[in-house]
């Protein structure tokens, strides 16, 4: 269905594009970090996002399933329709806060010269 | 309002492949690129549109819910590709402020909500313009729609 996919465009990929950079990072932090105790630091964060994304993306089939019994119904209200939306607003948001979190903790763990060696800027 | 005189078979399958493909924006492995696979998908659905219904006041309006659908569905696209660029280039920057995250996110946030209150709206229109064969009919399509939606980069899904 069109909604399902309008669902996706708003709530299913655009908070999730603070977990981007992170996607197969370790090797790369593994790589620039030499030293044992921050590199430990650095993969101990690493372990938090692996798993903080992995509950969100749990969350998140749980709220598309419920989205998509909502939205086959024609006789939905707006009112239902506004909740669910507001619902999975409020997990994306939390989801983002903490990766926001975990963000900073990674970079204060790396110096400049390892962040820019393992998140590149975009061209 | 009438229920919408598109045969529901016919309907619900146009329909359904405007979902499908809609569903692909942002895919690049075919040879035309998802905007155009979408501009496609619907200028079907608009050129079955008088094919499918007589009266000219009908027509034009079920091809304006069509054309807005389109446009949202275009937008949301872009803007969700926005993001995630913007979102990249600001954790990439190793000096960018909390508040910088901050305010992006509330910003994307904010355009998000904006377009899911237009995507009810258009959503309540249509509702009241499809009879409940019709609607059964697109509703047939929900698997295939929920698995391609899933599988839209960037959703968090191993994509970069």
């Amino acid at each position: 269905m069109i909604w399902v996919v309008l669902y996706m465009l708003l709530f299913g990929g655009g908070d999730a594009s603070l977990a981007r950079p992170f996607e197969r990072v370790r090797p790369a932090v593994q790589k620039a970090v030499v030293e044992p105790a921050r590199l430990a630091k650095a993969e101990a964060i690493l372990t938090q996002v692996d798993e903080a994304l992995a509950e969100h993306r749990a969350q998140r089939e749980q709220a598309f399933a419920a989205w998509c019994e909502l939205a086959k119904r024609r006789d939905v209200t707006k009112a239902e329709l506004q909740a669910r939306i507001e619902a999975c607003a409020a997990a994306n948001a939390a989801f983002d806060a903490r990766l926001v979190e975990l963000r900073f903790a990674l970079r204060d763990v790396l110096t400049r010269a390892e962040w820019q060696q393992v998140f590149p800027a975009p061209k | 309002m009438h229920a919408m005189p598109l045969a529901p078979s016919v309907g619900g399958r146009r329909l359904a492949a405007l979902v499908a493909v809609a569903a692909l924006v942002g895919c690049a492995s075919h040879a035309a690129t998802p905007r155009e696979q979408l501009a496609a998908a619907f200028a079907e659905l608009r050129s079955e549109i008088p094919r499918r219904v007589a009266e000219p006041a009908q027509q034009a309006s079920l091809t304006a819910l069509a054309d807005e659908l389109e446009q949202l569905v275009a937008e949301a696209a872009a803007a969700r590709e926005a993001a995630a660029q913007r979102l990249r280039a600001l954790h990439a920057d190793h000096d960018a402020p909390r508040a910088a995250f901050e305010a992006a996110l509330r910003e994307i946030r904010a355009g998000n909500q904006r377009r899911a209150e237009r995507a009810m709206a258009i959503r309540a229109e249509a509702a009241s313009r499809l009879d409940d064969a019709m609607w059964l009919e697109v509703e047939r399509f929900r698997a295939l729609a929920l698995r391609a939606a899933l599988d839209l980069p960037g959703t968090g899904e191993g994509a970069p």
